[in-house]
């Protein structure tokens, strides 16, 4: 730890200069991971935070609530089972006027059950009651200029929906979404014939096997149904592929950093080696180095990280939690811990005899 | 002096009156082959070598003959092929790989010819680096290093690194570094080699007198005739044959 230490604060600006390097690529690294989950966030919020565990869909729509159309008779068979913990929802896109500007807004338009586990909690305003025929709508329309007591005009058919209030973290299909009651939106999808799309559970595998045998369904868990979200997998497949490759570049920079080091160092290698030092003593030095200052780099990064974040705008989605930064983090150190492997096989490798001469 | 105090028993005045104390250094019909098969190459032939405390040899001949590689086993760096090694008593044959690094950081010191200092140690941390690698630190190493920089005239330059330094400043610091463990033998490769005449021959009087006043062995390689006259006993090494 000594000799580590010393040689660090020798040689300042080298030092520096690495783990300068090493903050950077932190923070790329933590600037992509918000990215990610703020994108997943705007394209699927609603999916992310669902209670539930499951979704039902016809067998042919694998999962797709857009491509799927239960009918009347495959609903009841499906609630029978599940019971309470079973709630059909039913999803359609749709344009409308509202708000301040003047111009066309979209959202997913998505029935539920006012009193099922699907229903929105609202943060302002009223939630939806059987029988009403507003709407709860995402607070990201508020950005739009919606307001509690606003009237939506749908397009182009040109029928009214109250804002009665709003609720959190509801986006699909990178959309806000607009909750109505199954009757409401029955009303204005009346092409369905009182299909939905899907039915949500929130239930163990004995129930959901139950669902199976039913026939002609798929059961989805949340994440399966998550990863067939049109656009979802494939957005968030290219950015996790940066991260991974920003953490292989960060594995080998290091490596390759502290690798050439080490080579150079070489002759006092030798000479430590000579006076008595084991190879155990100088690579627990030489961990203690690269831990040290990676350490510092990932900590400075992930301290500018947090303060980029309250300077970013509001439109960019960015979602970043501590416990995510901090795995992100410990993922870091651990690859820089693994990294100096390289470099401890050269360490073990040199032999004393040089410092006296006999071999070169 | 303190530094006396670590060993009572304090050293014989002339090498012949120190025959009847155990040798520091005893090499027996050491050997060392390179290579196996066809190409081998016999860089010392059986040698035997016995020093005293007390004692400062100097061993010279010509380049190739085989000087380092008799400095290395001497200083437990190399296993000869043949032949026997104690010191201090200590037979070595008898240590484990492992063990040599240990029994080198308790018994041995070493000034070498060059890359002898750490660059990013000032002088004083160059001393308590031993103390330090034997886990010994303290208030006793530090005061240690203190007494060897004062004897050694150092004492103004102890925040200075290496590279503040002039050759025979640095050699003085790395005999200084040797002593800090308080050696029984002290091995020393070419430790004039970068001094003009004056420094060189300042280094190894200094060199011969800790090993004179404090019972301390000591062999030395050197190629410098000049300093020959301050060494007790000179073997030459010539194509591998160890002569008195
Ligand atoms: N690792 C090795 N493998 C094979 N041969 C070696 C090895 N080390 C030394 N030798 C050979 O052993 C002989 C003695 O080498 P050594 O280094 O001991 O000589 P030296 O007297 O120290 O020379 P110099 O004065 O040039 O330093 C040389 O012929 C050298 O080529
Ligand atoms: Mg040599």
């Amino acid at each position: 730890m000594f000799l580590a230490l010393r040689e660090l604060q020798h040689y300042r600006f080298r030092s520096v200069l690495i783990g300068g390097i090493v903050a950077l690529i932190a923070f790329m690294v933590f600037m992509l991971t918000g990215l990610t989950r703020g994108l997943a966030q705007d394209s699927a919020a609603l999916m992310i935070n669902t209670p539930a565990s499951h979704f039902v869909t016809t067998r042919d729509a694998a999962g797709v609530f857009n491509r799927s159309f239960l009918s009347p008779g495959e609903v009841k068979a499906i609630t029978a089972v599940g019971g309470d913990a079973s709630t059909p929802l039913t999803q359609s896109f749709a344009s409308f006027s509202g708000g301040t500007e003047a111009t066309q807004l979209s959202g997913v338009l998505l029935g539920v059950d006012p009193s099922g586990f699907m229903a929105p909690e609202i943060t302002s305003g009223q939630g939806l009651a059987a029988g009403v025929s507003g709407a709860v709508v995402d607070h990201s329309l508020q950005e739009d200029g919606v307001k509690v007591g606003d009237t939506l005009t749908l397009k182009p058919g040109g029928e009214t929906l109250k804002v009665l209030g709003f609720t959190g973290a509801a986006r699909l299909n990178h959309q806000p979404v607009v909750f109505v009651t199954l009757d409401r939106w029955q009303a204005l999808n009346p092409r369905t014939r009182g299909s939905v799309s899907a039915v949500a559970l929130k239930t163990d595998a004995a129930v959901t096997s139950q669902i199976s045998a039913l026939g002609g369904l798929s059961v989805l868990t949340r994440a399966e149904a998550l990863q067939v979200l049109p656009g979802y997998k494939e957005e968030q497949g290219s950015l996790t592929m940066i991260q991974v490759f920003l953490v292989v570049v960060a594995a080998f920079v290091m490596a390759v950093f502290f690798y050439v080091l080490t080579l150079q160092k070489t002759p006092q290698f030798g000479l430590l080696k000579a006076i008595g030092a084991s190879t155990r003593t100088l690579a627990g030095s030489l961990v203690a180095q690269m831990l040290f200052l990676t350490v510092l780099a990932v900590a400075i990064a992930a301290l500018v990280t947090l303060g980029i974040v309250t300077l970013l705008p509001a439109g960019i989605p960015f979602a970043l939690t501590l416990p995510t930064l901090l795995s992100a983090s410990a993922l870091l150190i651990v690859v820089a811990a693994l990294s100096s492997l390289l470099s401890l096989r050269t360490v073990a490798k040199v032999d004393p005899l040089i410092a006296i001469g006999t071999v070169t | 002096m303190t530094l006396t105090a670590h060993r009572p028993q304090t050293a014989p005045a002339s090498p012949s009156s120190s025959a009847l104390l155990t040798p520091t250094l005893v090499l027996q019909d050491v050997s060392k082959t390179y290579g196996d098969g066809d190409g081998t190459i016999t860089a010392l032939h059986p040698a035997t070598l016995v020093v005293q405390p007390g004692e400062l040899v100097a061993v010279n001949g010509p380049s190739g003959s085989g000087k380092s590689t008799f400095l290395s086993i001497a200083g437990a760096l190399l296993r000869p092929t043949t032949g026997q090694v104690r010191i201090a008593g200590q037979d070595l044959t008898a240590l484990s790989d492992a063990g040599l690094p240990a029994f080198r950081l308790k018994n041995l010191g070493f000034v070498l010819q060059s890359s002898n200092l750490i660059p990013y140690l000032n002088v004083r941390e160059q001393l308590t680096l031993v103390p330090h690698l034997a886990g010994e630190d303290g208030r006793d190493a530090r005061q240690q290093a203190e007494e060897l920089l004062q004897l050694l005239g150092l004492s103004e330059r102890a925040r200075h690194f290496p590279d503040a330094l002039s050759g025979g400043q640095r050699q003085r610091v790395a005999i200084a570094r040797a002593l800090m463990n308080d050696p029984q033998l002290i091995l020393a490769d070419e430790p004039t080699a970068s001094l003009d005449s004056v420094r060189g021959r300042e280094v190894v009087e200094l060199l011969a007198q800790q090993v004179h006043a404090h019972g301390k062995a000591a062999v030395m390689v050197t190629h410098d005739e000049r300093v020959l006259d301050l060494c007790d006993r000179v073997v030459s090494i010539v194509d591998g044959q160890l002569r008195e």
